[in-house]
């Protein structure tokens, strides 16, 4: 895999952690603060899986997943994948699929029970998304902007989404995917949700920039619900771990940069 | 020839005989006005209300936080509203629904589903169902009229490249100072460009024939046309594309022997390649003869693909032959309907009166034209039509200085209006026709009023015809326009229908299935109905039989692969035929996804055997309520036997269960306890032979006194009451030796 130097000041932890209701993947490489966060709030409930994807550590940015599997890109190695497949539970399912927009995860945004996809997306993708996750899928733009998978991000309890989406379409896509969705910004007024934080039904991290007030809204409209049938393990561990955000923390060099370039994914940590 | 003046005709080339007038004193027009390009203005954004107001409705959104979910249904991709779940789910997964994701990504209005209908009908199906940007090559032909959105920014953008390259038109001025610009290919080839290409436009007369061929992934389409008739016409399509591919495969095969693809895909396609250009050259050697007389041969071939025209030992054509002329503009896939479009194309003479500006020939840019018209249209009326009597008033002295003035100002935007505009234009020419009939009218009453006195009974009957034709005019007219209104009306209701009766069947909703199709007795009636009155509007019986969807899935097919089994036998009841196939062969039996579906059909078949075709249907056989209790009973003795079965193999488990304990506790012990527990059976077995049990066996071994509750004499494992009976005892078994 490509060499880097360590990401100790990029707080896209989006882009370097995927976190789902079953198992958590995290970007191999990182520092013990980066691990300890997770592992300490995650391990005795899920698996907390270190990996990359196709030599990158952006995984959160090449893969996509729920509770029932996870779809990673076709440049991702048998070694990773055989890594991955050994890590997570049995009933979790790994597929690779042949995709043109091979970073998955800025393409598709997805809970449980269904997917918001870019509207460029493959049919055969699609349907691989539908029997592998498990979800419904449907093409829709947020805000007018296609990478549906780096502008929101939502749970089964609830979502956040880019700032600028109208009150209609944040209408549309609440209806759509049958979750509350709020628009808002994570990382200082960040735009890209899904760069900032990662979610599932029972916490969300968040990078050490985030505001209180985003925290706080972030806070509401991933952990309550009001047609749930899901049992939330408590804001608790929600706000617990927004305590611990200064925790978090990442570097950010040019040397990534690079590399990122080279595995010709749009990153949008990188203003692409 | 007010009208030429102002608007572009078009004309067949082939109707402009020899000595036309528009062919007299031809010169023809090189030199390229240099105009500068005017900057359109911003497109007009359909959402900027909406964007407007956000931010602030963002902020009151997050002071209230509501965070319920939603419960409008809309899409606001293709602004339309839905009332149940399912309906919103199926949208997003339309066709449709995609093409306007994309029209509101690039900033244009979304199109309604009769549109998106209409044209994927009119075009290719396949357009649409690939990821890549397909459904763009669909608006290169935005001329066509009719929908006006269809322009695309790389139209423009091309346009541009072809001012800057040579035009792919000529344009001449005749003696009139009218304007003609025809397609440079059907004048002369690339070569000999020095001829008088005026001549040459004389030269193409209603005998002219012309031939055009078309290949282009494995699709090939040729025509000959002599004048505007088709003569001779052909298509083939064979398998050279491999799915996905992306280019020709067959590129590689000549490239390097040793990385020509090898698999089995790559033969059977090398195999029809072959053919391709079999068929092709055998059919163009039918067509020898044609070839000969053409005035001009048109191919639109990719350059790997001309080697089937020129090279081979038999070439059907040759590279330097002077008639050999390519196409100067987009085709789409060679189809016979292409080359009847590419035909008329390259026929048509546009005709400009003499004040056009040339420039916009030369560099049509199309999105520039819309705009322009869009601009002018809201100009006021009363404006236009004083210049419109003017015009018409003066007709003749209409002269240079006038000319001059329109060239100077809106020469072009003129012509840009008439351009998009020609009903308009008509209209408003009757109006003033009307007018000016009125105007008589009048005229005539005014002059009836005066001569009343004298010649009433004269002057009375001429006036009531005159109003009396005026009428029927007018209502004429409004019938007409009716008419028109009530065909979109019938067409989007059939749609709506369609649609309604499509969710019905999917989703199940028998009701809504019942109230469409009316109660089942009345089958015969409503279908006598609509034979008696085939103008009416189709009733929803005249849909059950035809396909619905794409794939060819009638409503039956609908509701069987939905597994909707009370919707299924409604539609039977309804007369809706099982026999129907859809695109792949298949019939609605076939399409279902589990046996109680399936066994609905066969009830039906038993139920009424003689209604439909039922191995047409492919329907097995008739399934009624005796067969059905039969294999029921079946079932349950079935069942009887299996649990019957499963309470022996139970006892035998046990049974091996209870044996393969015991042996391990027998194995487990030593084998002292062995050998007393084998002694012990054995005594069981001598005492239960014998008949008589030995209750206590703890006994002096010599007189067989009890020695239950003594301390007995032991030697050996020998054991005894008293010491004398040890003594007799060892006496008696002294060893022989000894005594």
């Amino acid at each position: 895999m490509a060499v880097r130097a360590s990401f100790e000041k990029n707080n896209e932890i989006g882009c370097f952690a995927k976190l789902t209701n079953t198992y958590c993947l995290v970007a191999i490489g990182g520092s013990e603060n980066f691990y300890s966060v997770f592992e300490g709030e995650l391990s005795e409930t899920i698996p907390v899986v270190h990996a990359s994807i196709a030599g990158c550590r952006i995984i959160g940015r090449m893969c996509v997943g729920n509770r029932h599997g996870v779809l990673v890109p076709s440049n991702t190695t048998d070694q990773e994948l055989q890594h991955i497949r050994n890590s997570l539970p049995e009933a979790v399912k790994i597929q690779r699929v042949e995709e043109r927009l091979s970073a998955l995860g800025n393409v598709i945004a997805c809970n449980d029970y269904v997917a918001l996809v870019h509207p460029d997306l493959d049919r055969e993708t699609e349907e691989i998304l539908a029997d592998t996750l498990k979800v419904e899928v449907f093409r829709q733009t947020v805000a007018e902007q296609v990478l549906v998978g780096s502008y929101c991000a939502f749970s089964n309890q609830g979502g956040l989404v880019h700032p600028k989406t109208t009150i209609e379409d944040q209408d549309e896509l609440s209806s759509l995917l049958q979750v509350p969705l709020v628009a808002g910004t994570v990382n200082r007024g960040s735009e890209v949700i899904a760069g900032g934080m990662v979610v599932n039904d029972w916490c969300a991290v968040v990078r050490t920039d985030t505001a209180a007030t985003s925290c706080a809204v972030i806070r509401d409209a991933c952990s309550t619900s009001a047609n749930s049938a899901q049992p939330t393990p408590s804001a608790t561990g929600m706000r617990d771990f927004a305590h611990r955000r200064a925790l978090l923390t990442h570097t950010h060099s040019p040397d990534d940069a690079d590399s990122l370039a080279m595995a010709g994914v749009n990153h949008p940590g990188y203003g692409f | 020839m007010q009208i030429m003046a102002t608007t572009a005709e078009h004309r067949s080339v082939f109707d402009l005989c020899p000595d036309d007038e528009a062919l007299l004193g031809l010169r023809e027009v090189t030199s390229v006005l240099k105009q500068p390009v005017i900057t359109e203005p911003a497109p007009h954004n359909l959402h900027t209300g909406l964007e407007d107001k956000c931010p602030e409705d963002d902020r009151q959104r997050e002071s209230s936080l509501t965070r319920e979910v939603s419960d409008k249904m809309v899409c606001s991709a293709c602004r339309c509203p839905f009332v149940h779940r399912e309906e919103q789910t199926e949208h997003y997964k339309l066709d449709w629904h995609r093409f306007n994701l994309r029209q509101k990504l690039s900033g244009l209005p979304p199109v309604t589903m009769e549109e998106f209908e209409k044209k994927t009908g009119a075009g290719d199906m396949s357009s649409i169902s690939g990821s890549d940007s397909d459904s763009e090559e669909e608006n290169s032909n935005s001329d066509s009229g009719g929908t006006s959105s269809n322009v695309t920014g790389t139209d423009n953008e091309s346009s541009f490249e072809n001012a800057c390259r040579l035009s792919s038109k000529r344009v001449f001025q005749n003696s009139a100072g009218q304007y003609l610009s025809v397609h440079r290919c059907i004048l002369h080839g690339k070569s000999d460009a020095e001829q008088d290409a005026g001549s040459s436009l004389r030269v193409i007369s209603k005998e002219t024939v012309w031939v055009i061929l078309m290949t282009g992934g494995g699709h090939f389409a040729g025509a000959v046309f002599k004048g505007k008739d088709l003569l001779q016409h052909k298509t083939f399509h064979r398998y050279t594309v491999r799915a996905k591919r992306g280019t020709a495969q067959g590129l590689r095969d000549s490239q390097n022997r040793s990385h020509t693809p090898k698999s089995a895909g790559a033969a059977l396609r090398r195999y029809n390649e072959a053919a391709l250009v079999k068929d092709i050259q055998d059919l163009l050697m039918t067509w020898a003869e044609h070839l000969k007389e053409a005035s001009a041969v048109f191919i639109r071939a990719s350059s790997y693909n001309k080697t089937i025209f020129f090279a081979g030992r038999a070439a059907p054509l040759d590279r330097k032959d002077p008639r050999i002329r390519t196409l100067p503009f987009a085709t789409r896939r060679a189809t016979f309907r292409e080359v009847q479009r590419v035909h008329e194309v390259l026929s048509t003479v546009h005709v400009y009166g003499r004040d056009a500006d040339m420039s916009a020939v030369f560099c049509p840019s199309k999105k520039a034209w819309k705009k322009m018209g869009k601009l002018v249209a809201p100009k006021n009326t009363d404006q236009e039509q004083a210049e419109e009597n003017q015009d018409s008033s003066e007709k003749e002295e209409a002269g240079e200085i006038q000319l001059v003035m329109e060239e100077m100002t809106i020469g072009t935007l003129d012509l840009r209006e008439y351009e998009v505009y020609p009903p308009r234009h008509r209209r408003r020419r009757r109006k003033k026709k009307e007018e000016a009939d009125m105007q008589t009218d009048e005229l005539i009453n005014t002059e009836a009023d005066d001569q009343e006195e004298e010649e009433v009974p004269e002057a009375a009957p001429d006036e009531d015809t005159r109003r009396e034709t005026q009428q029927r005019n007018k209502r004429k007219r409004k019938t007409q326009s009716k008419k028109q209104v009530e065909e979109t009306l019938e067409e989007s209701w059939e749609y709506g229908l369609r649609d309604a009766l499509f969710t019905a069947c999917k989703v199940g909703d028998v009701g809504t299935l019942s109230r469409h199709l009316g109660p089942p007795g009345e089958t015969t009636k409503s279908g006598e109905q609509s034979a008696s009155s085939p103008s009416e509007a189709p009733s929803p019986r005249t849909l059950l039989n035809k396909p619905i969807d794409s794939s060819g899935f009638t409503l039956l097919h609908v509701a069987s692969a939905a597994a909707q089994k009370a919707a299924v036998r409604l539609l039977l009841d309804a007369g809706a035929d099982p026999a129907c196939r859809d695109n792949k062969g298949q019939t609605p039996y076939i399409v279902a996804p589990d046996k109680d579906t399936r066994n609905v059909f066969r009830k039906y078949m038993a139920e009424n055997p003689d209604k439909y075709d039922y191995t047409k249907a492919q329907v097995p056989g008739p399934l009624t309520a005796e067969i059905e209790s039969k294999i029921t009973e079946k079932k349950k003795a079935q069942k009887a036997m299996k649990r019957q079965r499963e309470k022996e193999q139970k006892e035998e488990k046990r049974k091996q269960e209870a044996e393969a304990e015991e042996m391990k506790r027998f194995a487990s012990l030593p084998d002292r306890e062995k050998r007393a527990l084998a002694a012990e059976r054995r005594l069981a077995e001598q005492v239960a032979a014998a008949g008589v049990g030995l209750s206590n066996t703890k006994r002096c071994w010599q007189c067989g006194e009890s020695l239950l509750g003594k301390t007995p004499f032991q030697y050996l494992e020998y054991s005894f009451c008293s010491p004398r009976c040890v003594q007799a005892h060892r006496k008696a078994n002294a060893p022989p030796g000894k005594t």
